[in-house]
């Protein structure tokens, strides 16, 4: 599916014949070309910004017991793009990472000090990173529309994100930030598990609240930063996937975040197939999608009634 | 041996000094309940034993050693803490909620697996929750909260026992039964100190009576001692009569006209 029309033996012998063995037909050039350089590393990278977007969503519900916090919804993502954008005007795809990682770090933990403000309420913390995103995005157009086009992506790329033109440069510096990242948070599922008590409860039980939660919070940053400055902000995948997961998962973090990195992955990468699909042979950016889908979402949980409280 | 002690311990905000050069000893095997009236520095004196909260001046000491000096996971070891409002939406069944209680024991070399379920299933038991072990804490009403958070207080098997108000919503027979089983832990030489509002459940059931009054303490001794109509109607600004209980070994605290 997609642009080029490849048939679903072609691909498989056309993996055959990369990894060394030639059985079957001889893969014509262009297929292999498409399938090996366009096409897989586009798929595999959608697994990783989907597993890594749906694993920070279920990590940031728990350590702010917020159902509704979310990446970019908290302002991490624009704050990436922002970091993403002034990276790319010296360093290319891999100066996006860099800056976009940087970038969200920092911003992440700019939302743990405004999380960290008891009077906050919920809905307000949210309300807070939404207005810091809203900020930052505006920064974000700035910079594009000031720089050199030929270098720096285009505005629609880092608010609604896309997977075209992945390369396996990006994938693997991609892999490598975010597998690091992925498992210092399952290894913290434990730590995030006893927050649900409430951060004094947390203490008591000998967690080092403050070191737990920066630590966190920068491996949230890094992973956010390193999806987004490859791919751009693909919206909702952190809100949308956690909350479906967590019906057959319950709320402890080991089985949920595993669950979610399957989750997300799989969803970005389904809503990546239509993105290609549905207007071919124009690629519509992965973000409308996941936004469509993940906008109604968003509405519904937050006219639900919490938790606790009879519907 | 001495469970928790504090020296001239004093906490201020601003102009307010809500903890006001305290000095208590609690020993192991020691039940002490803290009363006073709203506002006398009951719960910060407890978030101060804790280690929740840093004094302004003064300092606390657990089994012997300075409480500032001790790593956090070693402290989930040493002490185990009931806040008086705790989070009520917590997602996980009750099962879990007082397993959490032995997560410190994950530093314990000696702990096991079994020891593990052997310890939330006595915890369950004694404050009578097991019934609702695979409910979810968030749909429990509030005595029953109330009673699973008293539950994992009791898994984290701790020398030091500081309770915020661990009677707050439950009914007569509940109550009593956790009053008893807050002297059993005394008994087995824990150091149990706890905030209570219930004058009479403390003069029947704990060891020693702390009074506190504008953070301080106001008076100390053993039920009979403190629970005296003068010290209490001045206290509470409220008259006070105190009689025998007609079968309980103590006194009987009323509300006069």
């Amino acid at each position: 599916m997609g642009s080029v029309v490849i048939s679903p033996s072609e691909v498989w012998f056309a993996f055959l014949h990369r990894i060394g063995l030639d059985i079957g037909a001889e893969p014509s050039f262009r297929a292999e070309a498409v399938l090996w350089d366009i096409r897989f590393p586009r798929i595999l990278l959608g697994l990783l910004v989907g597993a890594a977007l749906a694993v920070t969503g279920a990590v940031l519900q728990g350590l702010y017991r917020n159902q509704l916090a979310d990446p970019h919804l908290l302002g991490i993502g624009p704050g990436a793009a922002l970091g993403g954008a002034l990276g790319s005007i010296s360093g290319g795809v891999q100066g996006a990472i860099a800056g976009a990682t940087a970038a969200a770090i920092a911003t992440a933990l700019i939302t743990r000090r405004l999380g960290a403000t008891r009077s906050l309420d919920p809905s307000r913390f949210i309300l807070t990173g939404v207005a810091l995103g809203a900020a930052l995005t505006a920064w974000v157009g700035f910079i594009v529309f000031a720089s050199d086009s030929t270098k720096v992506p285009p505005i629609q790329f880092w608010l609604l994100g896309s997977l075209t033109g992945s390369t396996w440069r990006a994938l693997v510096t991609v892999a490598v930030i975010v597998g690091v990242g992925l498992s210092g948070l399952f290894f913290a599922s434990r730590i995030l598990d006893l927050f649900a008590l409430g951060e004094s409860e947390a203490r008591h039980l000998g967690v080092d609240v403050d070191l737990a939660t920066a630590t966190i919070v920068m491996a949230v940053g890094a992973i956010v930063g390193a999806t987004v400055g490859a791919v751009g902000v693909v919206v909702f995948v952190g809100l949308l996937v956690p909350h479906i997961v967590r019906r057959f998962t319950g709320p402890a973090h080991r089985p949920l975040l595993v669950s979610s990195a399957l989750g997300g992955g799989l969803f970005v990468v389904l809503a990546d197939l239509l993105a290609r699909t549905l207007a071919d042979p124009v690629d519509i950016p992965v973000g409308l999608l996941t936004a469509a889908v993940g906008g109604p979402f968003f509405l519904w949980l937050i006219r639900k009634p919490p938790r606790g409280e009879p519907t | 041996m001495t469970g928790v002690a504090a020296r001239a311990l004093t906490y201020a905000v601003g102009n307010a000094t809500l903890v006001d050069g305290v000095d208590l000893v609690v020993s192991d095997g020691e039940f002490v309940a803290i009363v006073g009236p709203n506002g006398a520095g009951k719960s910060t004196l407890i978030g101060l034993l804790a280690g929740d909260l840093r004094p302004s001046a003064g300092g606390v000491e657990l089994l012997g050693e300075d409480l500032a000096g001790v790593p956090v996971g070693e402290l989930a070891l040493r002490r185990a803490v009931l806040k008086e409002q705790g989070v009520a939406d917590i997602p996980f069944d009750v099962r879990a909620v007082v397993a959490m209680g032995r997560y410190p024991h994950r530093l314990d070399p000696d702990n096991t697996q079994l020891a593990d379920i052997t310890a939330v299933d006595e915890a369950l038991d004694r404050t009578s929750t097991s019934h609702l072990a695979g409910r979810v804490f968030a749909t429990l009403s509030g005595g029953e909260r109330t009673r699973v958070s008293l539950a994992r207080v009791f898994a984290q098997d701790a020398p030091v026992l500081l309770l915020d108000e661990p009677t707050t919503a439950l009914d007569v027979a509940h109550q009593e039964r956790v009053m008893s089983q807050m002297r059993f832990e005394a008994r087995r030489e824990r150091a149990v100190v706890a905030v209570l509002h219930d004058l009479n459940a403390a003069a029947y059931y704990a060891d020693r009576v702390i009074l506190m009054a504008e953070g301080a303490i106001r008076a100390e001794g053993p039920p009979r001692g403190v629970f005296v109509e003068k010290i209490l109607s001045e206290v509470y600004r409220q008259r006070m009569r105190i009689i025998d209980h007609p079968f309980r070994d103590c006194p009987l605290i009323l509300v006069a006209d």
